[in-house]
Order: C-alpha cells, then sequence, then structure tokens
C-alpha cells in the first residue's frame, strides 16, 4: 500500500530535504535519486573565462558607472576632453610628466593642469591646494577640516621633488591613463597610439606586457616615502567625503574673504578630492533610476529583457 | 556552496568582482548543462549553454534581483535557446528515446546500487522515460533548484499545470523504481536502459 503523495511530501522530496532514512519505504529509492542529482559546483569549464570576463564587462556597477559619466552636462564633457588633450600634451615635453606627478612644475602651470585632470579623475598634486582647503574649511564650518587636511598632504606631495627620475614612468602612465579615459568618454575622438607615448610603449614591451598592465603596476612616486609622515597618505581615497548635507551651522557676521576667491576653489577641490565618492554615489543613484521603469528585480522584468534574442 | 555565499558573489559580480563572478558561473554551470542536455541533443548542449551565458552576460547590466531570480533568469534563456536551436534546424523536440544500447558509465536500474552515483547518472534516472514535459519540470525543480512558480514562468505553464505535471512524473518514478532500486517491469512501458536520451 503506497502512501498519499501530498504536495508537501512531494515538495519535500523535490526540494531535497526529504531525507531517505524518513522517506515512505516506496519513495525512499527516488528520495536518494533526487538527492544525487544535484550537481557540484565545478570548474575547469573551458567557457568559464570568456564567460566571466563578458560578464564583468558588462556588469551592473561598471555599466553605471559609463551610464553616469555619459549623462554628464555636455560642457563639463568637452571640458574634460579639452582639459585631457592639453594635459596630454604639456606632459608628453621632456620630463613634464615626471614634474607634474612630483609637483615640481611651476605654480601656475601645476593648479591648471591639476584642476584639468582632476575633471578625468587624475590626482596630481596642487600647490594652491592647502589654500582652497582653508577657504573650503572656511565655508563648510568644521567640516570642512578634512580637506584642509587634504590640501596639507598636496602641499608636502609638491615640495618632494627628489623623486621626479623615478617619477617619469609613473608621470607618463598618469598622461596616458588621462588620454585614454578622455577618449573612452568621446568615441568620435581620434584616438591615440602608443607611438605617442615611446617610453611606455618600450617599457611594457620590455616587460612583454600591455600599456595598461604595466601602469596598473606604477605606483605613485611619494608611496613608500618615509621623510614624512604626511606625505604618504595618497591624495585621494583615504580622505573624508565631501559634506552633502545642510550645514550644521550658519555662519555669522561678514565674509572673511571675497565669494569670487572661496566659490572658484570650490569646484576645483570637491572634484579633485571626491571624484572617486561622488561618481559611486552617483552610478548606483543612475543604476537604480534606470531601472526602476522595468520593475523591482521580479522574475518576469528580468525574464523580459533575457530573452537574448 | 551556500546559498548566502551565492548571494553574496553575485553582487559582488555586479560590481565587476571576476572571481566572484567566476563562483557564480561555476555554481551554476553544471545546472544549466544538465538542463539544456535533457532538452536538446547532447552534442549541441555545450554550445547551446555557451550561447545562454553570454546572451545573459550581455544583459547582465540592466539584470536586477538575487540569486533566485539570477538562476531564474539564466535558465529563461537558456529555455529560449533551446527552442531557438529546434527552430534554426525546423525541427520540433521529440519525447525522450532511450538508446538501445546502454551506456557502460550509466549503470542500469537494475543493478539496484543508488549510493554513489555520479549527478549525471542520478539526473539519467529521473527523467528517464518521462515525458519531455514532465522531465523539463523534474530537472527546473531539483537540478535547477527553481520553486513551483519560477519553472511555471520558464516552461510559460501555469503553476497549477506545473504542479500537475510534477505529480504524474512522481508517480511515474515511484512505480517505476522500488523502494530497494529495482525496476518494475511491469510499469507503463518504462525501458530497462539508463543510457543517454535525446539522439534526435
Amino acid at each position: 500500500m503506497w502512501h498519499h503523495l501530498d504536495s508537501e511530501l512531494e515538495e519535500r522530496l523535490l526540494s531535497g530535504a526529504l531525507h531517505p532514512d524518513d522517506a515512505p519505504p516506496e519513495l525512499r529509492h527516488l528520495a536518494r535519486v533526487v538527492r544525487a542529482a544535484r550537481p557540484q559546483a565545478v570548474s575547469g569549464s573551458p567557457v568559464e573565462q570568456s564567460v566571466v570576463s563578458a560578464f564583468v564587462a558588462n556588469a551592473p556597477g561598471v555599466a553605471g558607472q559609463v551610464q553616469l559619466v555619459g549623462r554628464k552636462r555636455m560642457l563639463t564633457k568637452f571640458m574634460t576632453v579639452k582639459a585631457a588633450s592639453l594635459a596630454a600634451g604639456l606632459l608628453l615635453v621632456g620630463g613634464g610628466a615626471a614634474a607634474a606627478a612630483t609637483g615640481s612644475l611651476p605654480a601656475s602651470v601645476q593648479s591648471g593642469l591639476s584642476g584639468g585632470l582632476s575633471h578625468v579623475g587624475i590626482s596630481i598634486p596642487n600647490p594652491h591646494a592647502s589654500e582652497q582647503g582653508k577657504a573650503h574649511a572656511a565655508d563648510h564650518g568644521s567640516t570642512g577640516a578634512g580637506n584642509g587636511s587634504t590640501g596639507a598632504n598636496h602641499g608636502s606631495a609638491a615640495a618632494d621633488n627628489s623623486q621626479a627620475g623615478s617619477a617619469d614612468l609613473y608621470g607618463q602612465c598618469t598622461a596616458w591613463t588621462a588620454v585614454t579615459k578622455a577618449m573612452a568618454n568621446n568615441p568620435t575622438a581620434a584616438g591615440h597610439s602608443q607611438a605617442d607615448f615611446p617610453k611606455l610603449a618600450a617599457a611594457a614591451k620590455a616587460g612583454n606586457e600591455s600599456i595598461a598592465q604595466l601602469c596598473a603596476t606604477v605606483s605613485r612616486p611619494s608611496e613608500g616615502s618615509t621623510t614624512t609622515t604626511t606625505s604618504t597618505t595618497p591624495p585621494t581615497g583615504t580622505e573624508p567625503t565631501h559634506p552633502t548635507g545642510p550645514p550644521t551651522s550658519v555662519p555669522e557676521g561678514p565674509p572673511s574673504s571675497l565669494p569670487g576667491n572661496a566659490g572658484s576653489h570650490a569646484p576645483d577641490s570637491t572634484t579633485h578630492d571626491n571624484s572617486g565618492d561622488h561618481g559611486s554615489a552617483g552610478s548606483t543613484t543612475t543604476t537604480s533610476a534606470s531601472r526602476s521603469g522595468r520593475g523591482d528585480g521580479s522574475t518576469s522584468s528580468n525574464t523580459a529583457g533575457g530573452a537574448g534574442r | 556552496m551556500e546559498e548566502v555565499d551565492l548571494e553574496a558573489a553575485l553582487q559582488a559580480a555586479r560590481s565587476g568582482d571576476d572571481a566572484a563572478m567566476a563562483v557564480v558561473f561555476r555554481s551554476l554551470h553544471p545546472a544549466l548543462l544538465q538542463y539544456v542536455r535533457v532538452r536538446a541533443p547532447y552534442a549541441a548542449a555545450e554550445d547551446l549553454v555557451a550561447e545562454t551565458w553570454l546572451a545573459a552576460a550581455e544583459k547582465f547590466g540592466s539584470f536586477s534581483g538575487g540569486v533566485t531570480d539570477f538562476r531564474a533568469w539564466i535558465f529563461t534563456i537558456a529555455h529560449r535557446r533551446v527552442i531557438d536551436h529546434y527552430r534554426r534546424g525546423g525541427r520540433r523536440p521529440t519525447p525522450f528515446v532511450l538508446e538501445e544500447t546502454p551506456d557502460p558509465a550509466v549503470p542500469d536500474v537494475a543493478d539496484g546500487v543508488v549510493d554513489g552515483m555520479t549527478s549525471d547518472q542520478a539526473i539519467n534516472r529521473l527523467v528517464a522515460g518521462l515525458p519531455p514535459d514532465q522531465a523539463e519540470v523534474l530537472v527546473l525543480r531539483v537540478v535547477a533548484e527553481l520553486g513551483v512558480d519560477q519553472a511555471a514562468t520558464i516552461m510559460g505553464k501555469s503553476p497549477g499545470a506545473i504542479r500537475v505535471l510534477q505529480h504524474r512524473a512522481i508517480r511515474r518514478l515511484r512505480s517505476s523504481l522500488s523502494a530497494n532500486g529495482e525496476l518494475d517491469v511491469s510499469g507503463r512501458g518504462r525501458s530497462r536502459s539508463g543510457g543517454r536520451r535525446n539522439q534526435r
């Protein structure tokens, strides 16, 4: 006499939750087969590498960043390309890369380059950063102290010219990265070739690797320095983020400096120090917004887009 | 792998972590391959699964949801790839037909030994002799670890129809596999062979 097959028993059987020892005798063997039918994770598939690469290239996080860049204002986009082109041209002139990377260019040029490259996420020292930090602190009250210290870091980095020789490769990589990013943001612009970066191309060829791989291993010249404790802190990544909420207190009395001076520093300092933070936050927002029209991740919404046809 | 780990891996993969994506791939690829092997010619299964993964990769940027959603999504793509495969060839899926010559790698059901069988062998025993829709439901429920609703979405049927199909499949398997693993030869036309199906 067989047991009645109710839906609960079937669900336990199919989900593997029904242990063969607990199963009715006529289902004991089937329960074993069901439990054995669940495949285990395996590696070594010939298509694994290509599949993983394709997924990573199209990952929502990566794609979201691209979407954010695409939605920047056109003026910002053009300015980014212009700044990157100007910076790349200057950096390619005899040792300019190393000089800029270590902050040893004339203050006006160094400041302009720092501001221009900050638009494309490249960080080089800004001799005015310390003053900008102070002005920023004055604008935002106590929360601006972090930016002030950031400026101090830049100042100390700019003062360190002793590593200019070893920083040549780093400067070249910085320029190459800037141009690459600018071209990625502006597909209609003419591309660059390895011939534009002969030193990088030669170094990469000597190491039997691509320029991208080579630059990924080149560290900032100031890293590893033991001369001062402040100069070992990279200018990006560890600083406090730019305050986005309302100020906790309202300054009273007349401003201590002209609005034009403080205002001109604010965008530079903000973009330069916190571009990564803003980028990721914006990415999340953009991605979420773009999905809002497709539902909340239900199977049906993904199914509709997943036909792949 | 624990489901919670796979959930974390998927979320990391969404941010571009290739190692995490490899974890997701290794976890789901075997089940996906088994599913396609049950529904499509064995020789074409590898290519169809590769096409499925790459098609999913193209849409990964617009995917949202957790591991359960991802499972349903990837198996839906595989389901449609198989349909495309038959459509391209101008053929229609045929009921599972067992080989006359048993595959020596797959022990005969009547051997009565279940413990120690591979996943391939177990799946063969599950779907051997079942009509295609019942076999597909069992694979989606057991191998792909999907729920009734998800299987219904993938197969384009109602949840009630899925429950009926799985109930009939279990009844059929219960009658064909006795408690000690011996084949019930008085069953409804099941073969003694555990060989490959889908020789279309």
